[in-house]
């Protein structure tokens, strides 16, 4: 018969969950798993490294920035399609960053 | 019928063009091309305005033009690719304990890019939405047309991969941690 160790049955748990953890997206009834974490020293390391994986996907593609004739390509788009927007309009579009 | 009051012109603008760099990102690493993520972008913008009137003020503007943005890149991948879907897996306790080599700090973003982009398209599409644009699951699975139960697994997986093709890098680069270390 297997004996499995308590512990390692709420790190199995914890770990099914930490990409929810990690999103903010815990299931109700999940808990147990959360106050896994404050004890479980492998745990907390698992979820610092995923949270810096996901971190760096984040900072990775938010460098790239849309080009400038996108911008002016769909201006011209808009007042091709549009009589009613004037040029003077143009101010209108602005994008964040 | 497009709309035409100038009013509706201005409502469009200010509701959905501060999402433009946020939706080209998006495309850029959905297609791999920037000129095709540039028309993508140009088309879904297209579509978005010729449904603006049907789209109520007050709900979530951002989440629409990316669940428009979504169907143009899949139109995209019909005409031109031959795509393969990846096939869902159920999670396995042996897979959730498995030994993952840490990635390492010295990884450059460029290789960040170059492992998510070698990703399937479909685990690609669901961490570019959740790790870069931040959605709730329950809009992903929304504008990706898959139960939420779909979009965690795919993000799970898809996770796991960049993670294997990151640490994979490091090691060939000579900067990851021994396994000896990583396991203190």
């Amino acid at each position: 018969m297997n004996v499995v160790d308590p512990d390692q049955r709420f790190c199995e748990r914890f770990r099914l969950y930490v990409d929810a953890y990690l999103d903010n997206e815990m299931p109700l009834g999940s808990q147990d798993a959360i106050q896994h974490l404050s004890f479980c020293r492998a745990c907390s390391r698992v979820l610092a490294e995923r949270a810096q994986v996901k971190e760096r996907v984040r900072h990775a593609v938010r460098r790239e920035q849309a080009p400038p004739e996108l911008l002016a390509a769909l201006r011209e788009q808009f007042h091709r399609r549009d009589p009613c927007l004037s040029s003077t309009d143009a101010h209108l579009f602005q994008p964040d960053l | 019928m497009l709309p035409c009051k100038k009013t509706e012109v201005g409502d469009f603008e200010t509701a959905a063009l501060p999402h433009m760099n946020d939706l080209y990102r998006t495309a850029v690493h959905l297609v791999r091309d920037r000129t095709a993520a540039q028309d993508l972008v140009q088309e879904a913008y297209l579509q978005a305005w010729k449904a603006f009137h049907r789209f109520e003020p007050g709900t979530n503007c951002r989440a629409w033009m990316f669940k428009i943005l979504i169907n143009e890149v899949r139109h995209y991948r019909r005409r031109w690719f031959n795509t393969k879907t990846v096939p869902e897996a159920p999670h396995s306790f042996e897979e959730t304990l498995a030994f993952e080599p840490p990635v390492s700090d010295a990884i450059q973003d460029e290789d960040v890019l170059v492992a998510l982009d070698d990703l399937p398209c479909e685990f690609r599409e669901v961490i570019l939405l959740a790790d870069v644009q931040e959605f709730a699951y329950r809009e992903i699975a929304e504008m990706v047309g898959v139960p939420i139960g779909t979009v965690m697994s795919r993000l799970s997986r898809g996770r796991k991969q960049l993670r294997v093709k990151l640490a994979g890098y490091a090691f060939a680069a000579g900067v990851g941690r021994t396994l000896q270390e990583s396991r203190l």
